[in-house]
């Protein structure tokens, strides 16, 4: 490559580095919200066995204070019950704990969103542009060198 | 619940930009070259910046997510 053409080729090359980026990151930033939208499943799958086997508990502890009889002492009755009534504490927070992951999980997907968006619509419609741009510098140089050449 | 993928390593891409920025630039100086830079190049290297930021910050609350639901 010539002195001369160094400036063209350098450009050449930029232009088609920033066509493959777009290319590539267009793509990337979709993979990005499926991603999300995986975690989301997983998660609501985990939200709904913790609800299930939260309602699973209620209902043997509920069995339990129902089949204790009324006339019995009450704070045997409660010791009968009282491994089931844990059951259902425990069940509570972790259906609970996932909850709370599934308010993270959506706040840091919003927060993705916003800076994503901006991130794509830069890809689709500023680096045209700049491609664009670069495409008249590019014309407009190898243009002056073919007029240098036919006047020298 | 994340996959690893191709274009994991951001650094590489954004090294990829560099380089064939620093190649144009070494011949290119003029305003054409310096609006270029203001209004094109920065905003691109500053939003791809900031998407992987939030990009790996969001694979983070993944991962913990993950693992702190594993029941």
């Amino acid at each position: 490559m010539t002195k001369i053409h160094a400036d063209v080729e350098a450009l050449r090359g930029l232009r088609e580095t920033l066509a493959r980026f777009r290319y590539d990151q267009r793509d990337a930033v979709g993979r990005g919200d499926g991603e999300i939208e995986v975690a989301r499943g997983e998660l609501e799958a985990r939200a709904s066995s913790a609800r299930a086997w939260l309602e699973r508990c209620r209902a043997e502890f509920e069995a339990c204070q129902e089949a204790s009889p009324a006339s019995s002492d009450s704070s045997a009755a409660m010791d009968d019950c009282s491994g089931l009534a844990r059951a259902v504490a425990e069940a509570e927070e972790r259906l609970e704990h996932v909850r709370r992951w599934q308010q993270r999980v959506e706040q840091e997907a919003s927060s993705f969103y916003g800076v994503a968006m901006r991130f794509r619509d830069l890809l689709d419609s500023d680096l045209p542009r700049a491609g664009d741009q670069l495409l008249d510098m590019i014309t407009s140089l190898e243009a002056a060198r073919r007029v240098q050449a036919t006047g020298s | 619940m994340t996959q690893p993928r191709p274009d994991d390593d951001g650094d590489y891409q954004l090294g990829l930009l560099d380089a064939a920025w620093e190649q144009a630039a070494q011949h290119w100086r003029d305003d054409r070259a310096r609006d270029f830079e203001r209004y094109h190049w920065a905003p691109l290297r500053q939003e791809f910046r900031s998407y992987l930021d939030a990009l790996a910050r969001l694979r983070e609350v993944l991962g913990a997510a993950e693992r702190e639901t594993g029941i």
